[in-house]
């Protein structure tokens, strides 16, 4: 109650209705304009975060759009003075960026399309079958989840080269058909199902395959939505087994075909960038047309239990 | 000493519509006062106000005779608890208690001392070291109350801290908290939504419906002299028994007559107000329902045992052990409650005729509601 | 009849199982047990396994210089990239823990670097870091030729990978500073608990069960870095960012060392499963709510 507290303290017994009316006035202005340096503060604070995290996107379609000599000089060159599409151009003209685009878009929605199958199908049968074995192998499934990619991914090379599928869509695809953490997602979801739901879709004579295309994903949209953003992205992004197993131009997906720029001769710093920006953004656009199907899919069943 | 004053406080959300108007009030130390009311009728709003969690839109609110309109909640020196308890989930019940200490940089032996003693009041010391995840509801509510009396607050705030407990539990830590105020000998302020809360533990009750006080008196005064009809109605439990008829003069005295024509005679205290401003005028009759009798008793000496009587064909019977509660059906009046010995007989269907105290009903202006012979809390 | 029923009912289950299973037992559990199996061997240059050696590998790999300074710039590595991406990741969090105009612009800058790819970011850092016309010099007036400086080479895809891993990071903190009961802050006030106060003791505490699963996510994926560290430095220079991951593709896929390289990968494994292991037992015993 001391500090600043007693310069505005009136006392009930010398109570005079006109001081009081003016010390509202003079609160209320501050309580205002303290609210509002608050709020400005949080709004600035975030501006300058959300430059510091978006930096290097922001800088790179700067350069992207940016004509090669604007970029050795030795000025602050942070926004090109004379913006152009030329890079895009040649980046599309230049650099078979179409057939990457194509091949990571085919190559990333059946390996999302195939997880989604595979693993809702799992997840059926460890949430509403009961068999033998059910919870070894379940924490078998589970276990996966510590071995990482990179320690088996020789013995991977090895058996696509013996089954001689190298440089190949299949080879692409056949290794992320499945993954841990999609049985777990979905296995979450459908556990806040009631084993009476799938019992009286039997007793109508429901078959299996019946209740989980008619009732289970209608049910599970927003899980299989957060599912297939969430591996759509991943599998666009895929980066050290492509680098293993293409060796054609016609096979290479997006981050290989880009990549393999970085070793051309400096001038093509620009084109390289447009080509960058260029397989960011089916990324970004998918990640910001489902983040919010990703954030509650993710997060109303997976991350409390 | 702690002296909370209220003037004129209101609270609006959009400059339209009010959630608290003109509330005045003054608290005195060591009161025990209660903010009863319906749900949305400003309660809690004026609690946090006072708690400072809520900004108060005008008027003042004086602690200790300050202004503390715009006092942190923090410096305020009060105390709260809350309605689902709001304890700290990541600390024991030990870390829990001494928060509100540990943060004022009070010696550790002396928040040691100060938590064995609270815990030991409220008999919660095996407690000490759980989670509140670990607690029982009626635990936890302990854990809150032990939590707030661990400092000596100029007032405790308590909003509807029994609501999530089971009836008996309700009733147990009814008990307890009655005791509370005495030992500790601070001001509480206390919101319910429960008459029953409300009549127990208040030494003033504060009625309150959208917005506005109805009535802030002592419990008895509201039970025998409540304001208007929604005071009346909403303190007591089976409800007050209201029923819509006219006043008429009959020679020397003067009759309320039911829409059946069934007639009850004011005794002479009221008469002369009701024949002078409600001759031929529709009013409320308010009936308590232990305010009926079987036989006619030594105190209705005064009344006329043919013309207060009422008759109705009864509905439901509940038998409380020590009492019986009767709804009975008036052919026109409606359905009423009447509270009547244990023994009385009458099943469902029979017809029963009850007289009516009629020195202590109410009367209430059926256009503004009012009780017609308010005494304004000053008998 | 009945028990007829279960039997085929329970027969039934295994083949909602077959899909997942067999990618599983190709890519996952064969591939696993052969890189067991690899180690103990020496190799020829397609892989075959040749000359079966013990536990020479592993021997070798115990007494190799190389091998130590891979683990320890391994560590370095993972601890930057846990604690910066956590940090940002909290920082956005609490950023956008209260409502105001334009939270959705916001929010959704935070979370974006998950839809990042590596190989793209680190082309862009590329440029941002190079020495004569990189950003990062002329806006810091600084001459440091980054990636090729030994002593910030590490530093460099260090920070790169904590704001890549930093997306997902904020939405677990998001998630978890939404769990938190807003009413608890309001008794806090009551009780005399400034900003400052309510922050450490309430909301990181109550961030606490998100935070160690958080945790356990990134040290994960934090050790798996790869296609940052191939772009930005390929493991030099020297070798001060030739970390465990980027070590095993270099002595498979350059010196054509698979042995040694399936060595390295068994040990890896042993270094995260141990780890996850550790901090599910602390985790047990010491987080209670």
């Amino acid at each position: 109650m001391a500090g600043m507290n007693s310069a505005i303290s009136i006392e009930l017994d010398s109570y005079n209705a006109e001081e009081v009316e003016k010390l509202h006035r003079l609160m209320n202005a501050r309580a205002l304009r303290k609210k509002r340096i608050r709020k400005t503060v949080l709004v600035a604070v975030n501006i300058i975060f959300a430059l510091f995290m978006l930096f290097p996107l922001l800088y790179s379609v700067s350069v992207s759009i940016m004509p090669g000599d604007e970029l050795f000089t030795m000025d602050l060159n942070i926004i090109p003075s004379h913006p152009t599409f030329e890079n895009y151009i040649r980046a599309f003209t230049q650099v078979p960026l179409v057939q990457f685009i194509l091949n990571s878009f085919l190559v990333a929605g059946c390996i999302t399309i195939g997880q989604i199958i595979t693993c809702s199908l799992a997840a059926f049968a460890f949430s509403f079958l009961e068999f033998k074995g059910k919870n070894f192998l379940f924490m078998l499934v589970m276990a996966t989840m510590m071995v990482p990619g990179e320690a088996v991914i020789i013995s991977n090379y090895l058996t696509v080269s013996s089954m001689g599928i190298l440089d190949t869509y299949l080879v692409l695809i056949l290794p992320s058909l499945t993954s841990a953490m999609g049985i777990f997602l979905f296995r979450q979801f459908y556990m806040t199902f009631p084993i009476s739901l799938y019992e009286s879709a039997k007793l109508d004579g429901c078959g299996n395959l019946r209740f989980i295309v008619k009732i289970l994903i209608p049910l599970t949209k927003s899980a299989i939505g957060a599912m297939a953003v969430y591996t759509f992205i991943n599998a666009w992004n895929m980066y050290m087994w492509p680098l293993l197993v293409t060796g054609s131009e016609e096979m290479r997906t997006v981050q290989i075909g880009i990549s393999m720029l970085n070793s051309v001769d400096a001038q093509s710093i620009t084109l390289m960038m447009a080509g960058v920006v260029a397989i960011i953004i089916p990324s970004m656009v998918i990640f910001i047309v489902g983040q919010k199907q990703l954030i509650s899919g993710m997060f109303s069943g997976a991350v409390k239990g | 000493m702690s002296e909370i004053t209220l003037r004129n406080v209101c609270k609006s959300y959009d400059k339209e519509h009010y959630a608290v108007k003109d509330f005045n009030l003054e608290i005195h130390d060591n009161e025990f006062v209660i903010f009863v009311g319906p749900s949305g009728c400003g309660k809690s709003t004026t609690l946090r106000m006072i708690a400072g969690l809520e900004e108060i839109t005008s008027g003042e609110l004086w602690i200790d005779k300050q202004l503390c309109n715009y006092v942190e909640p923090k410096d305020r020196d009060l105390s709260m608890v809350f309605q689902n308890y709001a304890l700290y989930p990541q600390m024991t019940v030990y870390d829990n208690m001494a928060f509100a200490l540990q943060i004022r940089k009070v010696p550790k032996n002396e928040i040691d001392q100060k938590v064995h003693e609270a815990a030991a009041i409220l008999g919660i010391e095996s407690l000490l070291k759980r989670r509140p995840g670990q607690l029982s509801g009626g635990q936890k509510q302990r854990v809150a109350i032990g939590s707030a009396i661990m400092r000596k607050p100029k007032a405790f705030l308590m909003d509807e801290p029994l609501s999530n407990l089971d009836a008996k539990l309700r009733a147990q830590m009814r008990v307890e908290l009655a005791d509370l105020h005495k030992r500790l000998g601070t001001t509480i302020i206390y919101v319910t939504h429960d008459q029953t809360e409300a009549m127990t533990l208040g030494t003033r009750i504060v009625v309150m419906k959208d917005g506005f006080i109805r009535q802030a008196d002592a419990p008895r005064t509201i039970y025998e002299d409540p304001a208007d009809l929604f005071v009346a109605g909403f303190i007591g439990s089976p409800s007050m028994n209201f029923m819509e008829g006219t006043i008429r003069k009959n020679g020397s005295g003067v009759d309320f007559v039911l829409a059946s024509g069934q007639k009850l005679e004011v005794p002479q205290t009221k008469a002369a107000l009701l024949a002078g401003q409600y001759a031929d005028k529709k009013v409320i009759l308010g009936i308590r329902p232990e305010h009926f009798s079987e036989e006619v008793k030594e105190e209705h000496a005064n009344l006329n045992p043919s013309r207060c009587r009422l008759t109705g064909k009864v509905v439901v019977k509940e038998m409380l052990g020590s009492e019986s509660i009767f709804y009975l059906k008036e052919q026109r009046a409606g359905e009423y409650a009447a509270r009547l010995t244990v023994d009385t007989k009458g099943a469902p269907g029979d017809e029963m005729t009850l007289y009516v105290d009629m020195n202590r009903v109410h009367f209430f202006d059926a256009d503004t509601e009012k009780n017609i012979f308010y005494h304004g809390g000053k008998q | 009849m009945k028990q007829l029923m279960e039997k085929t009912k329970g027969r039934n289950a295994y083949f909602y199982l077959i899909p997942c299973f067999l990618v599983f037992a190709v890519f996952l559990f064969y591939p696993f047990v052969k890189t067991i199996y690899l180690s103990l061997f020496l190799t020829d240059k397609l892989g075959q396994a040749k000359v079966f050696v013990g536990l020479d590998n592993y021997v070798d790999l115990l007494t190799s210089e190389s091998f130590y300074n891979s683990l320890l710039v391994t560590v370095i590595f993972v601890v930057i990239v846990v604690i910066g991406s956590m940090l940002i990741g909290l920082i956005g969090a609490v950023l956008c823990s209260k409502a105001f105009p334009g939270i959705r612009v916001f929010s959704t800058s935070y979370a974006l670097p998950m839809a990042i790819a590596s190989s793209g970011a680190a082309m862009i850092f590329k440029i941002i870091l190079n020495p004569t016309i990189g950003i990062l010099n002329k806006l810091t007036g600084l001459d440091i030729n980054w990636i090729a400086d030994p002593k910030y080479a590490l530093i460099c895809v260090a920070v790169l990978t904590a704001w890549l891993n930093s997306g997902i990071n904020f939405l677990y903190f998001s998630a978890g500073l939404g769990n938190i009961d807003e009413s608890i802050y309001e008794r806090a006030s009551v009780d005399g608990a400034n900003g400052i106060q309510k922050f450490f003791r309430l909301t990181l505490p109550g961030l606490s069960p998100i935070m160690f699963y958080t945790l356990v996510v990134n040290i994960i994926q934090a050790f798996q870095s790869f296609g940052q560290i191939k772009i930005l430095t390929a493991g030099g220079p020297g070798e001060s960012t030739n970390v465990i991951v980027y070590s095993i593709y270099r002595d498979a896929f350059f010196n054509y060392k698979f042995g040694s390289a399936a060595a390295q990968s068994v040990v890896l494994f042993l270094i995260i499963m141990v780890l996850t292991l550790v901090m599910f037992k602390i985790e047990k015993k010491g987080v209670k709510y």
